[in-house]
């Protein structure tokens, strides 16, 4: 009885196989169409320096409040990548139907600015935490110190106060080259003590830090720590790494954060970096993570007006 | 005797138990050695597959260790701290966070100048390590432990060289059972002659000698026993060895000869049982008919009873019991046709009495009877009447109508003793043995009365007969031949006589002198 069912809804299809033929030329011709069109049904995407799917995670929902678009933010365990690189290649993937911007945790340099048709937008300063494990009784250096420390004129933390241990020292010389960041510290990778830990990421890291109770690294202030991390950041010269600190210019380490897209972003794409830019929300985070924002703060009237 | 069924059927039974025991015998004595060659070759066999095991576990402890030795972060660590100088704390940690999952007993971690940067609690392996150049990945360690297997793999970063990282296996009591379990016998962790370790507790501890040809006598027991090759160097190394019991080998032999004596005696026995019964089907019916044929060949036909045809031998028993059935059958129409041939020649064709061949014949015999018994033998001859008109008035067919009623009223009237003769045309003699010589003639009185009130018919026709009859007596005192001639003689003389005075009569003989008157042309 079934079979019977099922051999004539078959051959029911079977009869209508060139009308099917003639839909899927139909559909198909519709999504040949559709990448060109604007839709406010497709979202806006966002990739590239970790700082973004932790700062820009957080403002999402004000975001997509403002454009009335849905926001996707590719992070941490995106095939697309995290850092830099992956923030300029999604700048450069922007087109209609397909909007895209990206982040990136240091200034560009001109000449990758013009060669990629970029337009960077500053959102905000992220001074550099100088890290040590928590059971390390050193809790302040000196901006020459720490340079000395990364230099490898300083092996042992009994000569900035500290127990007799050798120092270990951690360093994450990404971007290198493109200006600022790390290079506020030493401004050459070649003048970083040859003695050291090199690591990928920040999350290598916090863990080597965590590891080894003479270690010292560094790390932008955007780092989501857990609570077993056993690190803490030092002050330098007795100066906190905080925005204020930042803003009068008395702490001495820190990197730009920007936004990036193409020459040629959308109208959307450009209302959700300009909220980040001036808006309130933003602020808000960057309050939390010590961030100095690059951009006042503009009235809403003033922010829809640009 | 030699040639019968019977003796070659036993003496091919007798020559295959004889065959089948001397096969079993060679294959006994043949196997013992395939068994004690076997038992070699599988201890040599055993000894590679158990080698095999244990170069794919050096192997994977090798490659346990390089796992670890091509970990960044150990490298990074390890540089840490032998570099660096910091403590072992972070490495301690990274190797138990990202590798204590190995299964492996003991992991020591040395640096180049022989610190123990990891596993300072294994300071018999870290000594013999910083101590010890093992010039190669995989050796063997007596420590604390016990026989350990170590994986050895040294550690560079960034072009320096900074150490080596060992992981060890211990080869204890568990291990050994659970190689055991793959190969049976037995496995002997012996250094310096002294057995360390073994499946065979009772030999703990004690002296290991091993001959040259592979065996050691252990507890007053033979093994034989192989080395297993160990990893590394072999000098004052301990050594595996693997081994099995000679006692058991013998009794697994002794086993099997058991078990050939048990199947040497079941297969005689049942050749014996099949040839017996084979002897008993078929020599049984082939005697019985063997007998009967012997019969037909004395001329005896016997009776032979048929039974169920189950096989050969009864398709031809019954086939034999049906020819002679039909033997029989013809020998009784032979002899019918004998008894039928035997009585015409001594009878007559016409009357069915007796012919005058049978006279000559039967006489002698009779007249011995008569004298035996003492009495008187009395001879009637008779004579129809004017039988010659008769014939011409009757024709012959009339003529065998008298003879014919003649010779019925002659047997219907006589005694069953009595002998009727037919010995002449129309001439007919009765032989009467009585008491008395008036018996004789009293019978041929009413003879010749019924005679004469029977005649006889030719259809319608009714044709008178009379007889004539001479009466006489035979003589003892001659010979039998003469006595019946003499008999006749007489007799005829008195028919004559009863003739000649008007026929219708009966004339005793009584005077021997009357017989010189007597024609002798007219007996005849």
């Amino acid at each position: 009885m079934h079979a019977n069912r099922f051999f004539m809804i078959v051959g029911n299809i079977a009869r209508q196989i060139p009308f099917i033929k003639a839909g899927v030329a139909v559909l198909l011709a519709i999504a040949l169409y559709l990448p060109t069109a604007h839709s406010d049904e497709d979202p806006l995407m966002g990739a590239g320096a970790h700082f973004a799917w932790i700062v820009f995670d957080a403002i999402k929902e004000d975001l997509e409040k403002t454009t009335g678009r849905n926001i996707i933010l590719f992070g941490e365990n995106s095939m697309l990548g995290v850092g830099c690189n992956a923030g300029i290649k999604a700048a450069k993937q922007n087109a209609p139907g397909h909007e895209t911007f990206g982040f990136v945790c240091c200034p560009l340099s001109d000449k990758e600015v013009r060669e990629n048709q970029l337009k960077v937008w500053p959102l905000a300063k992220e001074p550099i935490l100088i890290l040590v494990r928590d059971d390390n009784p050193v809790n302040d250096l000196s901006e020459e110190q720490v340079r000395g420390i990364f230099r490898g004129d300083i092996t042992n933390w009994q000569e900035v106060g500290g127990a007799d241990k050798p120092i270990v020292l951690v360093t994450r010389l990404h971007c290198k080259d493109r200006p600022g960041h790390w290079k506020l510290i030493l401004p050459d990778a070649k003048e970083f003590r040859q003695q050291r830990l090199n690591v990928k990421s920040a999350a290598a890291m916090v863990q080597r830090i965590n590891d080894f109770g003479s270690a010292i690294g560094h790390t932008g202030s955007t780092w989501k720590f857990k609570p077993s991390d056993r690190v803490k950041a030092l002050t330098i010269n007795g100066i906190a790494p905080t925005a204020e600190n930042l803003a009068n210019g008395s702490y001495p380490f820190y990197r730009q954060l920007s936004a990036v897209t193409n020459k040629t972003p959308t109208k959307d794409v450009v209302k959700v970096i300009e909220e980040a830019q001036y808006g309130p929300s933003f602020r808000k985070v960057a309050q939390q993570y010590n961030l100095l924002p690059s951009n006042p703060l503009k009235s809403d009237d003033v922010a829809q007006s640009r | 005797m030699v040639r019968t069924y019977r003796f070659r059927l036993s003496a091919y039974t007798i020559a295959l138990v004889l065959f089948l025991m001397l096969t079993l015998g060679y294959t006994y004595v043949y196997s013992r050695g395939v068994i004690l060659e076997e038992a070699e070759n599988n201890l040599t066999s055993t000894a590679q597959i158990l080698n095999s095991n244990l170069e794919l576990e050096e192997n994977e402890l090798l490659h346990y260790a390089e796992i670890v030795r091509d970990d960044l972060r150990i490298k990074e660590y390890m540089f840490m701290t032998a570099k660096v100088g910091t403590d072992n704390e972070a490495l301690v940690a990274l190797l138990d966070r990202q590798f204590g999952w190995l299964p492996v007993e003991r992991a020591v971690i040395i640096a180049n100048n022989g610190k123990i940067l990891v596993g300072e609690e294994h300071t018999d392996l870290a000594e013999y390590l910083s101590q010890h150049d093992p010039k190669a990945d995989v050796f063997y360690f007596q420590g604390k432990k016990g026989l350990e297997m170590v994986a050895w793999a040294s550690v560079a970063y960034e072009g320096i060289q900074l150490g080596a990282i060992a992981l060890t296996h211990v080869l204890n009591s568990a291990w050994l059972e659970q190689l055991r379990q793959t190969s049976g016998g037995y496995l002997f962790i012996e250094e310096n002659g002294i057995i360390q370790l073994s499946t065979l507790t009772d030999s703990i501890g004690g002296i290991f000698a091993p001959t040259l040809d592979g065996r050691v006598v252990l507890a007053n027991e033979p093994y034989r026993i192989r080395p297993l090759i160990l990893a590394g160097p072999q000098k004052h190394a301990p050594r595996i060895w693997y081994g099995v019991s000679e006692k058991e080998l013998l009794m697994k032999l002794e086993r099997h000869s058991r078990l050939v004596l048990i199947f040497t005696v079941a297969g005689a026995l049942a050749i014996l049982w099949v040839g017996l019964a084979i002897i008993r089907n078929f020599n049984r019916p082939l005697s019985q008919l063997m007998h009967m044929t012997r019969k037909v060949a004395s001329g005896e036909l016997p009776r032979m009873n048929k039974s169920v045809p189950r096989n050969e031998i009864d398709m031809l028993s019954n086939q034999f019991a049906e020819m002679l059935q039909a033997l029989r059958e013809k020998q009784q129409e032979i002899e019918q046709a004998h008894k039928e041939l035997e009585e015409s020649a001594i009878t007559d064709a016409l009357t069915r009495l007796y012919n005058r061949r049978y006279l000559q014949e039967v006489f002698p015999r009779i007249l011995s009877q008569a004298q035996r018994e003492s009495l008187h033998l009395t001879g009637i001859l008779l004579d129809i009447d004017h039988f010659k008109q008769i014939n011409d008035q009757f024709g012959h067919l009339g003529g065998d109508q008298c003879l014919i009623q003649f010779s019925r009223l002659l047997r219907d009237t006589c005694r069953a003793s009595d002998y009727v003769f037919r010995i002449g045309g129309e001439e007919f003699l009765i032989l009467s043995i009585n008491d008395n010589k008036q018996g004789g003639q009293l019978l041929a009185e009413k003879i010749r009365d019924i005679i004469e009130n029977h005649p006889a018919r030719l259809g319608e026709t009714i044709i008178p007969m009379t007889t004539s009859a001479g009466v006489s007596h035979a003589e003892y005192s001659l010979a039998a031949q003469e006595a019946l001639s003499h008999l006749l003689l007489h007799a005829d003389k008195a028919l004559y006589e009863a003739k000649i005075s008007g026929r219708n009569k009966v004339i005793a003989d009584t005077d021997a002198d009357t017989l010189s008157a007597y024609p002798v042309n007219a007996v005849s």
